[in-house]
Parts: structure tokens; sequence; C-alpha cells
């Protein structure tokens, strides 16, 4: 039997930022956390809790004042194609087609060539077929979107960081994407880290939804969703969820 | 009322009609981009290339039925040959447009503007030698200049070579130069501590000013020449590249660092194409400014060269020479800047549609 292994944790992790007259901001401040294979996380929280800086840390595109951050028990020290992340803004390579910008990360670790029927696939699985050739320009904000998460799950990360992926997005195609996320996560078991601040699309997506407190950022509440998937969006039992989430959210 | 209804009448009509027309042709739109090579054109486009015949032949005219006055004896032998032979080469690319699209764009966007040129030709005729209204010997008429091109080819050959070859061994060892230090210097902060002041300091002096220098330091007056040259062409390269390089947006950077990009791979794949329309720009900068540098050695460095000639023939008062000079320099710049438009074009390919000249 395979075991699930993939782990991060998390153990009172200090992050602050200098300002300009020299003040300290700490953003994210005894920060614990932890997260195991197959599990969907939310991270929700008003603007400025550290949830944002919290991803950057695990991505490893940034590094903690103080705590403890591991990935199946050795520190992360820097970016890892491993550590897939889906950054707010979508920002794809404007000189490179659609194609060629999923296939940017295989190319850059020297994999293209035994994978590239992945590229193929992964255009495909987000209904950008036809749009290969195609640059960034050209193609819609929404599309825009679905290259950037193709762009990341081609390197089939073990950990996928989505950073409010989806907030640039229309409503209609934001719920399109999100059950396309979700079946990305039955097919490939990733550990997902969803930052958010759209509390049903926590309520849609997580396992386990962590509420962050504003400056300085900290843990206040874990609520766990254990509704079955499909989730509907209108059922009583996902409006007291939404309910739930919203009480913890209200700082006095 | 009345008026405006009539007019939308006409206006329906008329877009019948020429649903009508197209309907029974091939338009580009139907047909994929690689089998868009060759197509016949359309009459009203067919008609809207024939324009310049119409610049040509009015100053055909004009230059034939009004009598010479100045110089009383002086008699045309060039521009009424030059003006039919212009005619049969706008017929041949004419004939061409007609069924290669690529030609007939080029062309239908040139017909007014050549239309234009060959009535502002004729009117300089008009001012010199049907009228005397501007005088010899300081401008001569176009029948002059052409004489004295014809008469002088072989100097003038040789001339634009000498220029030629001067440029572009300052141009290709100042951009190649320039395009590595501006890459090190976006990306490395001990080559831009060490670069920019020097960036800083001969950078903006011309190149007119270092050629004494440059001449005395590189030991003959070609090799001064050629730095000068260099110098022009390397600093907007270096400053404009490398600044576009420190700018590269952050997003594609982070977003290269955790898609595994190793810090080689991220500049050449993303700070060095993300800078490509600084690139661009620098191109251009780079050549205007070798175009004042070569110009600037060849009167003050190696006295050879278009610049020296246009100087020399100016002194001694023989303008048709110097027009004739002029007119080889235009070309060579004007070439020299559409191929680099050209290769702009290819480096912003991603950009079609993007961004309008």
């Amino acid at each position: 039997m395979v075991v699930s292994n993939h782990h991060l944790i998390a153990q009172g992790i200090k992050r602050a930022f200098k300002t300009d007259d020299g003040t300290e901001l700490v953003a994210l401040s005894d920060f614990d956390f932890e997260v195991k294979q197959g599990e969907v996380v939310a991270l929700i929280g008003p603007s400025g809790c550290g949830k944002s800086t919290f991803l950057r840390l695990v991505a490893g595109l940034d590094t903690p004042q103080s705590g403890e951050l591991t990935y199946n028990g050795s520190p992360i020290t820097g970016p890892d194609p491993n550590r897939g992340f889906v950054f707010q803004q979508a920002n794809l390579y404007p000189w490179l087609t659609v194609e060629k910008n999923v296939a940017f990360g295989l190319k850059a670790n020297g994999t293209y060539k035994e994978n590239r029927h992945r590229v193929q696939e992964m255009i495909d699985l987000m209904g950008l077929a036809g749009f290969e050739k195609s640059y960034p320009h050209q193609i819609s904000g929404g599309m825009a979107a679905r290259v950037a998460i193709a762009q990341t799950l081609v390197m089939d990360p073990d950990v996928l960081l989505l950073d409010e992926p989806l907030s640039a997005l229309d409503a209609f195609t934001r719920a399109v994407i999100q059950d396309e996320i979700l079946a990305m996560c039955v097919k490939f078991k990733p550990i997902v880290l969803l930052v958010t601040h759209d509390i049903e699309e926590a309520v849609y997506l997580a396992d386990r939804v962590v509420v962050l407190s504003p400056r300085p950022g900290t843990k206040v509440a874990e609520i766990p969703v254990d509704l079955p998937h499909p989730r509907d969006r209108i059922s009583s039992e996902f409006i007291a969820k939404r309910h739930e989430i919203l009480d913890a959210l209200r700082f006095e | 009322m009345a008026r405006f209804s009539a007019s939308t009448e006409a206006d329906s009509s008329n877009q019948k009609d020429t649903a009508s027309i197209e309907s029974l042709m091939i338009r580009d739109s139907d047909v994929p981009p690689e089998r868009r090579v060759v197509l016949r054109a359309r009459s009203t486009e067919a008609a809207k290339m024939l324009i310049p015949f119409a610049g040509i032949f009015l100053a055909y005219l004009v230059h034939v039925l009004v009598p010479n006055v100045y110089p009383a004896t002086y008699v045309p032998k060039y521009w009424a040959p030059f003006l039919l032979g212009c005619a049969g080469v706008w017929t041949v690319v004419w004939l061409l447009g007609l069924f290669i699209v690529p030609v007939r764009k080029k062309a239908l966007r040139l017909s007014w503007l050549l239309a234009f040129l060959f009535v502002f030709l004729e009117v300089w005729d008009i001012a010199t030698l049907k009228t005397g209204y501007m005088k010899l010997p300081f401008i001569p008429s176009p029948d002059k200049v052409l004489e004295q091109l014809t008469v002088n080819h072989l100097k003038v050959i040789e001339s634009a070579q000498a220029s030629l070859l001067l440029l572009f061994e300052g141009l290709s060892i100042g951009l190649i130069l320039g395009f590595a230090s501006g890459v090190l210097c976006g990306c490395s902060r001990l080559a831009n501590y060490w670069l920019a002041p020097l960036l800083k300091i001969v950078g903006p002096v011309p190149g007119l000013v270092w050629l004494p220098v440059f001449v005395k330091m590189f030991g003959s007056s070609h090799a001064g020449s050629v730095a000068a040259i260099v110098l022009a062409a390397w600093f907007p390269m270096t400053l404009m590249l490398s600044n576009a390089i420190k700018n590269t947006d952050i997003a594609l950077i982070e977003r290269a660092q955790t898609l595994g990009a190793s810090k080689t791979r991220i500049v050449a794949h993303v700070m060095i194409p993300a800078a490509a329309p600084a690139l661009a720009d620098a191109l251009f900068m780079a050549l205007a400014g070798s175009f004042g540098a070569l110009s600037a050695a060849e009167l003050c460095g190696v006295k050879s060269g278009l610049a020296l000639a246009v100087s020399t023939w100016g002194t001694i008062a023989n303008f048709g020479v110097v027009f004739a000079y002029v007119l080889a320099m235009i070309i060579i710049f004007a070439t020299l800047t559409a191929l680099m438009f050209a290769v702009r074009n290819w480096l912003l390919r991603w950009q079609k549609g993007l961004v309008r000249w």
C-alpha cells in the first residue's frame, strides 16, 4: 500500500517587512500549519493578513525571519517546480504562444522531449485546444488564467499554491475553472493551498478552511468542510458553512 | 430628414453592390494564411495602385510642355527619361501587385505618397529649370542632379562603398558590444557598478568630439573613426537594454523561478525577450547615432566617403554633384532604416495586433 507521505509543516512562522520609515510591519506571526497529500486547504482572511506572504514562503520566493517551514521533512530553501505557484495575475510570457507558455517549465528543466505529450494533454484538459498558436494578447482573461494554471500543472507538482488565481475572472468563468481545479485534485492528488477572499470559493473547493486575523496575521480558526463533492452552492449545509466562516472572520 | 433617409438609402444600395461583387470573389480572410500569397486584386485595388502614374504623367507633361528658361541655354536630357523609367518600374510593380498580396499591400500603402513625391519633384523642376525662381549654383534642377549622378556615378559608388564599409565595421562591433554590456549591466550589480560611470561619462559626448582622441589612441584615422561609430552605437544600446532588463516585470521572473528555471535561463528566456521592445528602439537609436558619427568620421577622420564628397564639392560650389551625393546618402540611410524596421518587426512579431506602429 502506498502511504501518502507528502506533507508540509509550518511552525511559529514570522515574516515582517521593513517600511521606509524604519518601522517593522509584521505580516505573519506565530503561524502554525500542517497539510498532507490530497488535502485542499483554503487560507482566508482580510487584506494584509499575510496569507499571500505565507504562500510565497512555501513557494520559496521568500524566507521567514523565524520559525520552521519544512516540506517532507527538509526546510524550504528556494523555488522548486515541484511546488507549483499560480499567481493572482496570469502574467503569461507575451512573446510565447499558449503552447510555448505551457511548455516553459518543461523546457527549463530539460524534460520537454519526454513530456511533450503532456503539454497537449494539459491544453486539452483546460479547454484551450485550438488556441495553441495564439499569443497571450489574443486570448481572453479567462483563457489566460487557464493557461497560467496549465503552465503550473504541466510540471506535475506535488504542491499546488493558488494565490487568488480566479479573482480577476467573471463569476461564470470562475465557476467553470473551480470545477476544473477540483477535477485536477481528484486526478493528481496534490497538496493544494488556496488563498482567496471569496468565502464561497473556499467552501466550494476546500477540505479545510484556515481563517487568518489581520496584521499581524495569525491563525484564528480552522474549519473543516466535510461536504461531499460536487457541492451544491445553495444547499443549507453549504450556506451554514459560509456563515460559520463569516462569523470567524468578524474581528473586533 | 429627407436628406438623411436618401443618403442611407444610397449607402445601403452601395453596400449591396459591393456585397454582391464580393460574394463572387475569394476574400483574403477565406483563405488560410499559408495560401494567401497569390490572390487576384479587386478592381478598386487595381485602380488605386495606378495613382502614382497620375503623379508621374503630370510631372512629365509639365516638364515637356513648359519651356526651359533657366539657365537660358540649358537643354535637359535626363529628367523626362527618368520619369518614363519610373513609370516603367511602377508598371512592373502594378502587374506584380495584381497577383502577389505583399507587393499589393505595399503598393497600396505607397500610392498616394509616391504620387505626391512626383508632384513635389516637378515643383522643384518648375522652381529651377522652368522659372529660375531658385538660382544656380546653389539649387540645381532635378535634371542637373541626374546629369551629375550619371557623369559621376563611379565616384559616387566608390564613396558609397567606403561609407558603407566604415559604417558596418563600426556598427556591428558597437551593436555586439552594446548588447553584451547592456545584458551584463542589466543582470549584474557588479558589472553595473563598473560600467555605469563609463556609460555616463563617455556615452553622451558626441563621436565628433572623441574623434581626435580616438585617432591618437587607436593609432590610425581609420581605427579612430571606427571607434567613434562603435561608441555611437554602443551607448544607446547599452543604456536602453540595461534599463529594460533591470525593469523586467518581477512577476515574470518569479513565475520562471517557480517553474524551475535557472538564472542563466531566466536571463536568456525571460529578461532578454521582455526587453525586446526596448532592444528594437535601441537598434533604431544606435543606427541614427552611427549615421551622425559616420559623417563626422568621414569629415575629420578617414577623409573619405559620401559626407566628405558633399563637403568638398560644396566648397567649390558644384551643387549638382552635392545633390547627387546627398541623394546617395538618402538612399543608403533610408534602406538601412527600412532594414532595421524589418528586424524590429521580426523581433516583436508576437506584438502583432497589439501595438499599432
